[in-house]
Protein backbone atom coordinates (compact mmCIF):
# COMPACT_ATOMS: atom_id res chain seq x y z
CA UNK A 1 0.00 0.00 0.00
CA UNK A 2 3.37 2.33 0.40
CA UNK A 3 2.71 4.82 -2.72
CA UNK A 4 5.97 6.36 -2.48
CA UNK A 5 7.99 3.49 -2.76
CA UNK A 6 6.34 1.97 -5.67
CA UNK A 7 5.53 3.80 -8.75
CA UNK A 8 3.48 6.99 -7.31
CA UNK A 9 1.08 6.69 -10.23
CA UNK A 10 0.29 8.63 -13.27
CA UNK A 11 -3.23 10.14 -14.04
CA UNK A 12 -3.86 7.35 -16.54
CA UNK A 13 -3.07 5.14 -13.85
CA UNK A 14 -5.08 6.45 -11.33
CA UNK A 15 -7.69 7.40 -13.54
CA UNK A 16 -7.60 10.94 -12.44
CA UNK A 17 -6.60 14.48 -12.49
CA UNK A 18 -3.70 14.90 -9.93
CA UNK A 19 -1.74 18.13 -8.56
CA UNK A 20 -5.16 19.79 -7.89
CA UNK A 21 -4.80 20.28 -4.48
CA UNK A 22 -1.57 22.97 -4.50
CA UNK A 23 -3.11 24.46 -7.93
CA UNK A 24 -6.36 25.46 -5.02
CA UNK A 25 -3.92 26.37 -2.10
CA UNK A 26 -5.09 23.15 -0.22
CA UNK A 27 -2.36 22.45 2.10
CA UNK A 28 -2.23 19.06 2.27
CA UNK A 29 0.26 16.26 4.44
CA UNK A 30 3.08 16.36 2.62
CA UNK A 31 3.25 20.07 2.13
CA UNK A 32 3.13 20.85 5.65
CA UNK A 33 5.57 17.87 6.65
CA UNK A 34 8.15 20.02 4.12
CA UNK A 35 7.08 22.77 5.87
CA UNK A 36 7.51 22.09 9.17
CA UNK A 37 10.85 20.09 8.30
CA UNK A 38 12.59 22.84 5.98
CA UNK A 39 15.01 24.86 7.28
CA UNK A 40 14.39 28.60 7.72
CA UNK A 41 15.79 29.59 4.29
CA UNK A 42 14.23 26.77 2.70
CA UNK A 43 10.98 27.28 4.48
CA UNK A 44 10.86 30.79 2.92
CA UNK A 45 11.50 30.10 -0.74
CA UNK A 46 9.12 26.73 -0.13
CA UNK A 47 6.01 28.95 1.06
CA UNK A 48 6.82 31.34 -1.91
CA UNK A 49 6.17 28.75 -4.50
CA UNK A 50 3.12 27.54 -2.62
CA UNK A 51 1.21 31.17 -2.37
CA UNK A 52 2.31 31.08 -6.39
CA UNK A 53 1.04 28.01 -7.28
CA UNK A 54 4.13 26.75 -8.06
CA UNK A 55 3.02 23.08 -9.05
CA UNK A 56 6.14 21.80 -10.64
CA UNK A 57 8.87 23.64 -8.20
CA UNK A 58 6.99 22.41 -4.97
CA UNK A 59 6.61 18.71 -6.53
CA UNK A 60 9.99 18.58 -7.35
CA UNK A 61 11.30 20.05 -3.78
CA UNK A 62 9.24 17.44 -2.70
CA UNK A 63 10.03 14.15 -4.26
CA UNK A 64 13.76 14.85 -4.84
CA UNK A 65 14.61 15.83 -0.95
CA UNK A 66 14.57 12.40 0.90
CA UNK A 67 16.42 13.94 4.22
CA UNK A 68 12.42 15.88 4.20
CA UNK A 69 10.90 12.66 3.85
CA UNK A 70 7.60 14.44 3.33
CA UNK A 71 6.13 11.66 1.21
CA UNK A 72 7.51 8.83 3.42
CA UNK A 73 6.43 10.53 6.76
CA UNK A 74 2.68 10.82 5.69
CA UNK A 75 2.54 7.55 4.02
CA UNK A 76 3.95 6.33 7.04
CA UNK A 77 0.95 8.23 9.32
CA UNK A 78 -1.55 6.24 7.16
CA UNK A 79 -0.22 2.91 7.41
CA UNK A 80 -0.45 3.21 11.04
CA UNK A 81 -3.84 4.38 11.13
CA UNK A 82 -4.65 1.31 8.95
CA UNK A 83 -3.07 -0.90 11.37
CA UNK A 84 -4.61 0.97 14.63
CA UNK A 85 -8.02 0.75 12.40
CA UNK A 86 -7.44 -3.16 12.23
CA UNK A 87 -6.26 -3.43 15.78
CA UNK A 88 -9.54 -1.58 16.22
CA UNK A 89 -11.81 -4.17 15.06
CA UNK A 90 -10.33 -7.32 15.88
CA UNK A 91 -11.16 -7.92 19.61
CA UNK A 92 -14.96 -7.59 17.80
CA UNK A 93 -14.52 -10.01 15.33
CA UNK A 94 -16.89 -13.23 17.36
CA UNK A 95 -13.82 -15.83 17.64
CA UNK A 96 -16.75 -18.66 16.14
CA UNK A 97 -16.90 -16.66 12.93
CA UNK A 98 -13.43 -17.18 11.95
CA UNK A 99 -13.84 -21.24 11.78
CA UNK A 100 -17.27 -21.19 10.66
CA UNK A 101 -18.36 -21.23 6.81
CA UNK A 102 -20.16 -17.92 6.02
CA UNK A 103 -23.02 -20.52 4.91
CA UNK A 104 -23.78 -20.75 8.48
CA UNK A 105 -24.43 -17.17 9.32
CA UNK A 106 -25.49 -15.86 6.22
CA UNK A 107 -28.23 -18.34 4.95
CA UNK A 108 -28.10 -17.86 0.46
CA UNK A 109 -31.42 -15.84 -0.72
CA UNK A 110 -33.99 -18.24 -1.63
CA UNK A 111 -34.70 -15.33 -4.41
CA UNK A 112 -31.82 -16.10 -6.79
CA UNK A 113 -29.11 -18.43 -6.75
CA UNK A 114 -26.41 -16.38 -6.22
CA UNK A 115 -25.83 -17.09 -2.82
CA UNK A 116 -26.44 -13.96 -1.90
CA UNK A 117 -26.66 -13.43 2.21
CA UNK A 118 -30.15 -11.55 2.36
CA UNK A 119 -30.73 -13.91 6.18
CA UNK A 120 -27.72 -12.22 7.25
CA UNK A 121 -29.25 -8.26 5.93
CA UNK A 122 -32.35 -9.10 7.92
CA UNK A 123 -30.89 -9.32 10.81
CA UNK A 124 -29.59 -12.04 13.23
CA UNK A 125 -30.70 -9.99 15.68
CA UNK A 126 -34.39 -9.32 14.19
CA UNK A 127 -33.25 -5.88 13.05
CA UNK A 128 -36.17 -3.99 12.07
CA UNK A 129 -36.13 -3.36 8.67
CA UNK A 130 -39.13 -2.50 7.17
CA UNK A 131 -38.44 -4.86 3.84
CA UNK A 132 -36.71 -7.83 2.78
CA UNK A 133 -35.76 -9.25 -0.17
CA UNK A 134 -39.18 -11.08 -1.36
CA UNK A 135 -40.57 -7.59 -0.69
CA UNK A 136 -38.08 -5.64 -2.19
CA UNK A 137 -39.18 -4.88 -5.82
CA UNK A 138 -37.37 -6.35 -8.77
CA UNK A 139 -36.06 -3.06 -9.89
CA UNK A 140 -34.63 -2.06 -6.53
CA UNK A 141 -32.57 -5.33 -6.72
CA UNK A 142 -29.22 -5.51 -8.39
CA UNK A 143 -29.39 -5.34 -11.66
CA UNK A 144 -26.98 -8.93 -11.67
CA UNK A 145 -29.73 -10.68 -9.62
CA UNK A 146 -32.99 -9.05 -11.72
CA UNK A 147 -33.72 -12.23 -13.63
CA UNK A 148 -34.36 -10.34 -17.18
CA UNK A 149 -31.02 -8.78 -16.69
CA UNK A 150 -29.63 -12.29 -16.19
CA UNK A 151 -31.49 -14.07 -18.65
CA UNK A 152 -30.28 -11.39 -21.01
CA UNK A 153 -26.88 -11.69 -19.86
CA UNK A 154 -26.06 -15.39 -18.96
CA UNK A 155 -28.79 -17.59 -20.42
CA UNK A 156 -32.02 -18.97 -18.94
CA UNK A 157 -29.95 -21.81 -17.77
CA UNK A 158 -28.38 -19.31 -15.24
CA UNK A 159 -31.60 -18.86 -13.97
CA UNK A 160 -33.49 -20.99 -10.86
CA UNK A 161 -37.42 -21.99 -12.00
CA UNK A 162 -39.03 -19.01 -9.72
CA UNK A 163 -36.98 -16.87 -11.60
CA UNK A 164 -38.05 -18.02 -15.06
CA UNK A 165 -41.38 -18.02 -13.96
CA UNK A 166 -41.16 -14.45 -12.63
CA UNK A 167 -40.10 -13.42 -15.83
CA UNK A 168 -43.33 -14.84 -17.50
CA UNK A 169 -45.64 -13.25 -14.18
CA UNK A 170 -43.80 -9.58 -15.03
CA UNK A 171 -44.81 -8.19 -11.32
CA UNK A 172 -45.86 -9.37 -8.05
CA UNK A 173 -48.06 -8.63 -5.63
CA UNK A 174 -48.08 -5.71 -2.50
CA UNK A 175 -45.55 -7.13 -0.28
CA UNK A 176 -43.95 -10.10 -2.39
CA UNK A 177 -42.55 -9.18 -5.62
CA UNK A 178 -42.70 -11.74 -8.83
CA UNK A 179 -40.35 -13.59 -7.78
CA UNK A 180 -41.71 -14.60 -4.56
CA UNK A 181 -45.22 -15.15 -6.14
CA UNK A 182 -43.17 -17.62 -8.52
CA UNK A 183 -41.47 -19.25 -5.63
CA UNK A 184 -44.65 -19.81 -3.81
CA UNK A 185 -46.45 -21.08 -6.63
CA UNK A 186 -43.54 -23.85 -6.88
CA UNK A 187 -43.52 -24.72 -3.44
CA UNK A 188 -47.71 -25.22 -3.11
CA UNK A 189 -47.75 -27.32 -6.31
CA UNK A 190 -44.15 -28.98 -5.33
CA UNK A 191 -42.61 -29.48 -8.45
CA UNK A 192 -42.63 -28.03 -12.39
CA UNK A 193 -44.50 -30.79 -13.45
CA UNK A 194 -46.93 -30.60 -11.62
CA UNK A 195 -48.00 -27.01 -11.60
CA UNK A 196 -47.37 -27.42 -15.42
CA UNK A 197 -50.61 -29.55 -15.03
CA UNK A 198 -52.72 -26.97 -13.76
CA UNK A 199 -55.79 -25.69 -16.01
CA UNK A 200 -56.03 -21.85 -16.47
CA UNK A 201 -59.24 -21.54 -13.89
CA UNK A 202 -56.63 -23.52 -11.51
CA UNK A 203 -54.14 -21.03 -11.49
CA UNK A 204 -56.22 -17.96 -11.77
CA UNK A 205 -57.49 -18.74 -8.76
CA UNK A 206 -53.82 -18.28 -6.79
CA UNK A 207 -53.19 -14.71 -5.36
CA UNK A 208 -50.90 -12.71 -7.53
CA UNK A 209 -51.64 -15.03 -10.39
CA UNK A 210 -55.25 -14.09 -12.06
CA UNK A 211 -56.53 -15.41 -15.60
CA UNK A 212 -53.89 -13.26 -17.61
CA UNK A 213 -51.03 -14.43 -15.60
CA UNK A 214 -52.04 -17.92 -15.20
CA UNK A 215 -53.32 -17.92 -19.43
CA UNK A 216 -49.31 -16.91 -20.03
CA UNK A 217 -48.53 -19.48 -17.63
CA UNK A 218 -50.60 -22.65 -19.18
CA UNK A 219 -49.06 -21.03 -22.76
CA UNK A 220 -45.58 -21.40 -21.55
CA UNK A 221 -45.87 -24.78 -20.51
CA UNK A 222 -47.61 -25.46 -23.32
CA UNK A 223 -45.06 -24.48 -25.60
CA UNK A 224 -42.27 -26.34 -23.59
CA UNK A 225 -44.14 -29.79 -24.16
CA UNK A 226 -44.64 -29.29 -27.37
CA UNK A 227 -40.79 -28.21 -27.82
CA UNK A 228 -40.12 -31.40 -25.79
CA UNK A 229 -42.22 -33.85 -27.94
CA UNK A 230 -40.63 -32.43 -31.04
CA UNK A 231 -37.24 -33.11 -29.97
CA UNK A 232 -38.39 -36.28 -29.13
CA UNK A 233 -39.83 -37.09 -32.25
CA UNK A 234 -36.52 -35.91 -34.12
CA UNK A 235 -34.94 -38.37 -32.02
CA UNK A 236 -36.83 -40.89 -33.09
CA UNK A 237 -37.04 -39.82 -37.24
CA UNK A 238 -32.99 -40.14 -35.88
CA UNK A 239 -33.49 -43.80 -34.84
CA UNK A 240 -35.90 -44.86 -37.32
CA UNK A 241 -33.59 -43.74 -40.04
CA UNK A 242 -30.30 -45.39 -38.96
CA UNK A 243 -32.01 -48.59 -39.19
CA UNK A 244 -32.29 -49.21 -43.22
CA UNK A 245 -34.53 -52.07 -43.48
CA UNK A 246 -37.63 -50.15 -41.91
CA UNK A 247 -37.30 -47.75 -43.87
CA UNK A 248 -39.32 -49.01 -46.93
CA UNK A 249 -42.33 -50.03 -43.87
CA UNK A 250 -45.55 -48.21 -44.38
CA UNK A 251 -46.10 -45.28 -41.42
CA UNK A 252 -48.34 -46.50 -38.43
CA UNK A 253 -51.83 -44.83 -38.97
CA UNK A 254 -52.00 -45.87 -34.82
CA UNK A 255 -50.17 -43.02 -33.81
CA UNK A 256 -48.75 -39.63 -34.38
CA UNK A 257 -45.20 -40.52 -34.04
CA UNK A 258 -43.49 -40.62 -36.92
CA UNK A 259 -42.83 -45.15 -36.82
CA UNK A 260 -43.01 -47.85 -39.13
CA UNK A 261 -46.00 -49.86 -38.50
CA UNK A 262 -44.40 -53.20 -36.96
CA UNK A 263 -42.00 -51.25 -35.05
CA UNK A 264 -44.75 -49.18 -33.08
CA UNK A 265 -45.27 -49.68 -29.86
CA UNK A 266 -48.64 -47.52 -29.32
CA UNK A 267 -51.64 -49.83 -28.04
CA UNK A 268 -54.92 -48.67 -29.18
CA UNK A 269 -57.58 -49.97 -26.97
CA UNK A 270 -61.48 -50.14 -28.20
CA UNK B 1 -14.54 21.38 -5.97
CA UNK B 2 -10.92 20.45 -6.98
CA UNK B 3 -12.15 21.09 -10.25
CA UNK B 4 -10.60 17.88 -11.81
CA UNK B 5 -11.11 16.97 -15.34
CA UNK B 6 -11.27 13.33 -14.96
CA UNK B 7 -12.02 10.34 -12.26
CA UNK B 8 -12.20 7.40 -12.64
CA UNK B 9 -10.52 7.49 -15.93
CA UNK B 10 -13.95 9.55 -17.06
CA UNK B 11 -14.64 13.21 -17.52
CA UNK B 12 -16.10 14.64 -14.38
CA UNK B 13 -19.85 15.97 -14.22
CA UNK B 14 -17.83 19.23 -13.96
CA UNK B 15 -15.81 19.32 -16.91
CA UNK B 16 -19.02 17.90 -18.71
CA UNK B 17 -21.48 20.14 -17.64
CA UNK B 18 -20.10 22.79 -15.59
CA UNK B 19 -20.32 23.82 -12.17
CA UNK B 20 -23.92 24.60 -11.12
CA UNK B 21 -25.06 21.52 -12.41
CA UNK B 22 -22.69 19.50 -10.34
CA UNK B 23 -23.13 21.54 -7.47
CA UNK B 24 -26.83 20.17 -8.22
CA UNK B 25 -25.87 16.81 -8.83
CA UNK B 26 -24.45 16.80 -5.63
CA UNK B 27 -27.46 18.00 -3.76
CA UNK B 28 -29.69 15.01 -5.53
CA UNK B 29 -26.97 12.65 -3.96
CA UNK B 30 -27.28 13.16 -0.18
CA UNK B 31 -31.64 13.56 -0.84
CA UNK B 32 -31.01 10.46 -2.85
CA UNK B 33 -29.32 8.29 -0.11
CA UNK B 34 -31.50 9.90 2.35
CA UNK B 35 -34.69 9.15 0.42
CA UNK B 36 -33.68 5.50 0.28
CA UNK B 37 -32.75 5.52 3.98
CA UNK B 38 -36.26 5.90 4.68
CA UNK B 39 -37.09 2.46 3.91
CA UNK B 40 -35.38 1.45 7.70
CA UNK B 41 -38.23 2.08 10.47
CA UNK B 42 -34.76 3.36 12.67
CA UNK B 43 -34.58 6.95 12.33
CA UNK B 44 -30.81 6.51 13.25
CA UNK B 45 -30.14 5.55 9.61
CA UNK B 46 -31.36 8.43 8.24
CA UNK B 47 -29.79 10.68 11.39
CA UNK B 48 -26.45 9.18 10.89
CA UNK B 49 -26.68 10.03 7.29
CA UNK B 50 -27.96 13.67 7.45
CA UNK B 51 -25.13 14.02 10.18
CA UNK B 52 -22.52 12.80 7.67
CA UNK B 53 -23.38 15.24 5.08
CA UNK B 54 -23.19 18.09 7.35
CA UNK B 55 -19.76 17.08 8.48
CA UNK B 56 -18.33 16.22 4.96
CA UNK B 57 -19.66 19.70 3.84
CA UNK B 58 -18.48 21.44 6.84
CA UNK B 59 -14.88 20.15 6.39
CA UNK B 60 -14.63 20.93 3.12
CA UNK B 61 -16.01 24.55 3.72
CA UNK B 62 -13.36 24.64 6.12
CA UNK B 63 -10.72 23.43 3.93
CA UNK B 64 -11.59 25.80 1.52
CA UNK B 65 -11.45 28.69 4.13
CA UNK B 66 -7.83 27.67 4.78
CA UNK B 67 -6.76 27.95 1.11
CA UNK B 68 -3.23 29.06 0.60
CA UNK B 69 -2.77 29.77 4.63
CA UNK B 70 0.24 28.74 5.78
CA UNK B 71 -0.67 29.01 9.48
CA UNK B 72 -2.60 25.72 9.02
CA UNK B 73 -1.51 23.41 11.29
CA UNK B 74 -1.05 19.40 11.17
CA UNK B 75 -4.10 19.56 13.86
CA UNK B 76 -6.22 21.23 11.76
CA UNK B 77 -5.48 19.11 8.60
CA UNK B 78 -6.67 15.89 10.56
CA UNK B 79 -9.61 17.48 11.69
CA UNK B 80 -10.48 19.14 8.52
CA UNK B 81 -9.92 15.36 6.29
CA UNK B 82 -11.48 13.50 9.69
CA UNK B 83 -14.53 15.70 8.61
CA UNK B 84 -14.20 15.34 4.98
CA UNK B 85 -13.55 12.15 4.38
CA UNK B 86 -13.10 10.16 8.02
CA UNK B 87 -16.80 10.52 8.93
CA UNK B 88 -17.75 9.81 5.35
CA UNK B 89 -15.92 5.88 5.61
CA UNK B 90 -17.29 5.85 9.73
CA UNK B 91 -21.00 6.27 8.15
CA UNK B 92 -20.54 3.36 6.07
CA UNK B 93 -19.19 1.33 8.34
CA UNK B 94 -21.00 2.59 11.60
CA UNK B 95 -24.38 1.62 9.10
CA UNK B 96 -23.03 -1.71 7.93
CA UNK B 97 -22.86 -2.66 11.49
CA UNK B 98 -26.19 -0.68 12.54
CA UNK B 99 -28.17 -2.44 9.96
CA UNK B 100 -26.12 -6.08 10.74
CA UNK B 101 -28.02 -5.54 14.09
CA UNK B 102 -24.54 -5.64 16.33
CA UNK B 103 -24.62 -4.53 19.50
CA UNK B 104 -23.44 -0.70 20.71
CA UNK B 105 -19.90 -1.69 21.17
CA UNK B 106 -19.49 -3.09 17.63
CA UNK B 107 -21.12 -0.50 16.31
CA UNK B 108 -18.83 2.32 17.77
CA UNK B 109 -15.96 0.44 17.14
CA UNK B 110 -16.80 -0.06 12.97
CA UNK B 111 -17.50 4.04 13.43
CA UNK B 112 -13.78 4.22 14.46
CA UNK B 113 -12.60 1.87 12.46
CA UNK B 114 -14.12 4.11 9.22
CA UNK B 115 -12.86 7.34 10.69
CA UNK B 116 -9.61 6.01 10.87
CA UNK B 117 -9.59 4.08 7.67
CA UNK B 118 -11.16 7.34 5.46
CA UNK B 119 -8.48 9.07 7.52
CA UNK B 120 -5.43 6.93 6.16
CA UNK B 121 -7.34 6.67 3.01
CA UNK B 122 -7.51 10.94 2.09
CA UNK B 123 -3.49 11.17 3.27
CA UNK B 124 -2.59 8.62 0.76
CA UNK B 125 -4.79 10.36 -1.34
CA UNK B 126 -2.76 13.47 -1.01
CA UNK B 127 0.31 11.96 -1.12
CA UNK B 128 -0.69 10.74 -4.47
CA UNK B 129 -2.25 14.00 -5.78
CA UNK B 130 1.44 15.03 -5.13
CA UNK B 131 3.44 12.50 -6.03
CA UNK B 132 1.92 11.70 -9.37
CA UNK B 133 1.86 14.61 -10.73
CA UNK B 134 4.05 15.13 -13.58
CA UNK B 135 6.15 11.61 -13.29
Amino acid sequence: MTIASTSPGTEAETGKTLGTDLRKGKLTLPVLTLLESASAFDRERCCALVLEGKLEEVTALLQNSPAHDALGAPIDTASELIRAAQDGTRATRPRTVVSMPSSAWARPCRNCSNNCAVEFFAGPAGFPRKRNMAQLKIREMPKDDRPREKLAARGASALNDAELIAILLRTGVEGANAIEVARQLIEEYGSLGALSRCTVQELAKIKGIGFAKGAQLAAAFGLGQRLARENLRAAENRDTRSRSTSCSEPRCERCTRNRSASSCSTRVTI
Amino acid sequence: MDEAERRRSQPTVNARWGNSLSVLLGDVLFAHALNLSTDFDDTNISRTIARTATEVCSGEMIQTQRRFDLQLSREEYFRIIGMKTGSLFACAAELGAVISGASDRVVRRMKNYGVKIGTAYQIYDDCLDIAGHGS
